[in-house]
């Protein structure tokens, strides 16, 4: 009966009913569409930006992240191949090691501070995506022998080309004197200048040569097809290779890898989140005066049902099915148009026109596309929820001082 | 007094003032009152005598400011608003002068509406609402919503609802006040069919002559007070 009499209303309003679907409804698919979207724009942040060095997950030697120096390497084993080949969900991994050393030219007339790092050329460029951008040259292989990768700026420094040598001048494990020669092979442009200035690669055999290492490294560097498959590697390959070998290890996911990234992330999310949120009060603030109208519009309506001997309450019930109904409604088909929007964007990628310069400075591709989560589909109808509630407290509490219709109010 | 019918409803010493400023207007204003089950009251006088009040308080939308009101077993002023709601649902018929039906309810289904809150099955409260339609003319107009129907078929609608569930009084105020005299003297006319064929007890508040011409016990209100009360025996 009281279910009847809502539906009847809804019908009776219906222009009021499909607004307030419409707000609810259009509302909830631009924040489940821009949520996603700003999550997309997070995981190629994530993705481009661990891609080009760090991976998405490491080990290293326990003290490496706070003082990465050669004295914290840790000694590994070609048993650790037989434990990581069995882990389906790693797509690669490599071993690394890295030192701040002193560059100079052929004619000893340019000297330079770089970051050399010893690398696995068969490993690297599944690794890391400076491989891929060499402007000039070759990448290493493994089976090179004295020969280094520069960044574009670094060469350009020591005046020095492809075929040119360079002397590396550094201090070993043990803390003697390390210094040899080597012949660049290819020079890298990465677009991020600080990079571009640092970089220095040669193949892990000749690093833990020349810095007296053998069998040691840093960093045991972890890919996999998804960012979120990385987190649970460590349970997969930590006991394991932590016994078999004396060095202390750790396991660091991206966040540690990278906390800026991950600050500039969540401080983002959280002033978008408190945006919409705003955003979402103002509807709801909207829906609440929309109801609060039609409730005094329909005063008399509610009078006369109380005077026929309906209960405030029961009055109420049909105000709440009717609310809920049309929110509910405008919920679903939100949700539910999001997410077909968000799918063929998924599909399809988005490219912000003009951006390709810009994008590629901060290392991202100018293709995005939008990540459907938990959080940019439930947030909208979280919020709504919340505001359901409100409106059912407005109708409870107008319906309270609820007086019978006399013949007086007419 | 020729009628020996029971009593239904009694007031004694019934009050309600408001307060219009720092005057209090003595609405209904200390009065007695006795009414038969079967009877076929109007109550008229001019306006402001207090008629739509007492009305108010006799069907229990209403509180009296002081005094006892009772209808068979109840004592309307202790008790609650929701057992007034209650007993409104239960006991009383109700027929305003106008905005008197559900507009997204068909006639039948405005007829049914007081029978299914009763409690009563739907087929049960269809069927009986039919006949009660039948009764009262519009058997032709059940699937009507309030706003295809003429003013003198929704005041109909609003007599077949009144009465349906046999109440114990049927309650009227200005019931033709929007009608002009030939649909009034028709509602009239249905009104005291149904008192006499249902032995219905109706009070009627009116300005109209029709009306007060009618009924059998005639009670005039002036100032909030009974000035007569006469029965004009048939
Ligand atoms: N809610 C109220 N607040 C203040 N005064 C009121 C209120 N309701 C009624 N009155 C006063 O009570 C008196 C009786 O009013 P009532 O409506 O009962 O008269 P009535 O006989 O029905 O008049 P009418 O024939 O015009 O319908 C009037 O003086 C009116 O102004
Ligand atoms: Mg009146």
């Amino acid at each position: 009966m009281l279910i009847s009499l809502a539906w009847r209303n809804l019908w009776r309003h219906r222009k009021r009913t499909w607004i307030t679907v419409a707000a609810v409804g259009l509302t909830t698919l631009m924040l489940v569409f821009m949520l996603s979207f700003q999550f997309g724009i997070y995981d190629t942040m994530k993705e481009q930006n661990l891609k080009l060095m760090d991976g998405y997950a490491q080990i290293q030697q326990s003290d490496f992240l706070e003082q990465p120096n050669l004295e914290h390497s840790f000694v590994y084993s070609d048993q650790w191949s037989s434990v990581l080949d069995k882990v389906d969900s790693l797509s690669a991994y490599g071993f690394r090691a890295q030192t701040y050393v002193i560059l100079s030219n052929n004619a000893d007339t340019q000297n330079r501070g770089a970051l050399i790092m010893g690398v696995q050329p068969d490993k690297e460029p599944q690794l890391s995506s400076l491989a891929k951008k060499i402007i000039s040259g070759r990448y290493l292989q493994n089976s090179d022998d004295h020969k280094i990768v520069l960044g574009k700026q670094l060469a350009a420094q020591l005046r020095s080309k492809v075929g040119d040598q360079v002397q590396l001048l550094g201090e070993d494990r043990d803390g003697s004197l390390a210094i040899d020669l080597y012949e660049i092979v290819g020079i890298a442009d990465t677009h991020i200048p600080e990079l571009n200035r640092q970089l220095a690669q040669i193949t892990l055999s000749d690093f833990q040569i020349l810095f007296a290492m053998p069998n040691r490294a840093q960093q045991l560097v972890f890919m996999t097809a998804e960012i979120g498959q990385a987190a649970d590697l460590k349970p997969l390959v930590m006991p394991q290779l932590q016994s078999l070998t004396d060095s202390d290890l750790r396991f660091r996911n991206w966040q540690a890898l990278q906390p800026a990234l991950d600050q500039a992330i969540e401080l983002d999310l959280s002033s978008a989140i408190l945006w919409y949120a705003a955003l979402l009060l103002i509807v709801i603030l909207i829906l609440l005066n929309t109801l609060y109208m039609s409730i005094l519009e329909r005063q008399n309506e509610f009078s006369l049902l109380n005077a026929l001997g309906v209960q405030p309450i029961q009055i109420s019930q049909i105000l709440i099915l009717e609310i809920v109904f049309t929110t509910l409604l405008g919920l679903i088909s939100g949700v539910l148009l999001g997410m077909a929007v968000t799918e063929y964007f998924i599909f399809q990628g988005i490219t912000l026109p003009g951006s390709e310069g810009v994008f590629a400075q901060f290392g991202l591709s100018d293709t995005l596309y939008p990540v459907l989560s938990l959080l940019s589909v439930g947030f909208a109808p979280a919020v709504f929820g919340f505001g359901l509630i409100l409106l059912c407290a407005m109708v409870l509490f107008k319906m309270r001082s609820l007086k019978p219709l006399t013949g007086r109010q007419l | 007094m020729s009628d020996l019918s029971e009593s239904l409803m009694l007031l004694q010493d019934v009050t309600k003032t408001f307060e219009d400023g720092n005057r209090t207007i003595y609405a209904v204003d200390h009065l007695d009152l006795q009414i038969r089950s079967g009877e076929f009251i109007a109550l008229y006088g001019p306006s402001g005598s207090g008629k739509t009040t007492l009305l108010n308080l006799i069907g229990g939308l209403d509180r009296p400011s002081s005094g006892e009101l009772s209808i068979g077993e109840y004592q309307l002023n202790r008790m609650s608003e929701a057992e007034l709601t209650d007993l409104r649902l239960m006991e009383i018929g109700f027929i305003f002068q106008s905005y008197n039906l559900i507009p997204v309810f068909s006639a039948l289904e405005n007829v049914a509406f007081i029978l299914q809150m009763q409690g009563v099955e739907k087929e049960q409260a269809l069927k009986q609402s039919r006949e009660m339609l039948h009764q009262v003319g519009l058997q032709n107009m059940e699937n009507r919503r309030p706003a295809e129907l003429s003013g003198g078929q929704q005041q109909r609608v609003a007599v077949a609802r009144a009465i349906v569930s046999k109440p114990k009084i049927v309650l009227a105020d200005e019931p033709t006040a929007n009608l002009d005299s030939q649909n009034s003297q028709e509602l009239i006319d249905l009104m005291k069919h149904l008192n006499q064929t249902h032995k219905m007890t109706f009070v009627i508040s009116s300005h109209d002559p029709q009306v007060i011409d009618s009924a059998r016990r005639k009670i005039h209100l002036k100032d909030g007070k009974i000035v007569s009360d006469e029965i004009v025996s048939d």
